[in-house]
């Protein structure tokens, strides 16, 4: 590990919020050691320490990356409502229509059945299609059989 | 050697995490003080104690992240 100077940076939590500095601290972990504290409750304290030699503005680098990921907060915050209603939306879509659920084309008609059937009309303890059953007792062994 | 990790920012999962994947190569202790997280490390190799204290710290810090936010 080569000896290089740490590079500290006072940031304003006013400015960057710790979602922000946390999210830019990540984009630097494989090629720096990334330390944050909190010195008081207005600040944070960034240290980060290059593995290996530094080609480049470190500091800059990271401040660009405050830029960046403030940006991308606000985009995510403002977005959030639309994006839910997007997803919402596409899931309700997928579901067949009540109407078109009864049209399954070669299905056993006890199986059909359960597919039309609600909630409502379904108990756990009920069993149709005796899947339930062991299989001994539903074929069950005659007399004088071995399993062999 | 004795790490302070602001709770605001480490979390105790995430210490719990690195402790676990560093017991390896360093005896590792952890208390609580104030706003802190004190880890006291001892690496087992003191050639090599200082890259393995700052790959705790790296360890740590994105466990931190990655449990707080989908990265």
């Amino acid at each position: 590990m080569d000896n290089q100077t740490a590079v500290r940076l006072n940031i304003k939590k006013k400015i960057y919020p710790k979602e922000v500095v946390m999210m830019a601290a990540y984009v630097f972990l494989d090629r720096c050691y990334v330390f944050i504290d909190q010195p008081d409750k207005d600040h944070f304290l960034v240290e980060l320490r290059p593995k290996s030699k530094v080609e480049g503005d470190l500091a800059g680098e990271f401040e660009n990356q405050l830029i960046m990921n403030s940006l991308r907060l606000k985009i995510v915050r403002d977005t959030k409502m639309v994006r839910d209603m997007i997803f919402a939306r596409a899931i309700g879509q997928s579901m067949p229509k009540k109407e078109e659920r009864g049209v399954l084309p070669n299905l056993p008609p006890e199986v059909a059945r359960l597919l039309e059937s609600t909630d409502e009309d379904m108990d756990y303890n009920e069993d149709p299609l005796g899947i339930a059953i062991p299989w001994e007792e539903k074929f069950g062994k005659k007399g004088g059989e071995s399993d062999s | 050697m004795t790490l302070r990790f602001h709770k605001n920012i480490y979390g105790s999962k995430a210490l719990h995490k690195a402790i676990s994947a560093y017991s390896e190569f360093a005896d590792i202790t952890m208390t609580k003080k104030g706003d802190y997280f004190l880890v006291d490390i001892e690496p087992h190799d003191k050639e090599q104690g200082l890259e393995v204290v700052f790959e705790f710290q790296n360890f740590a810090l994105g466990e931190s992240i990655s449990g707080r936010f989908e990265v």
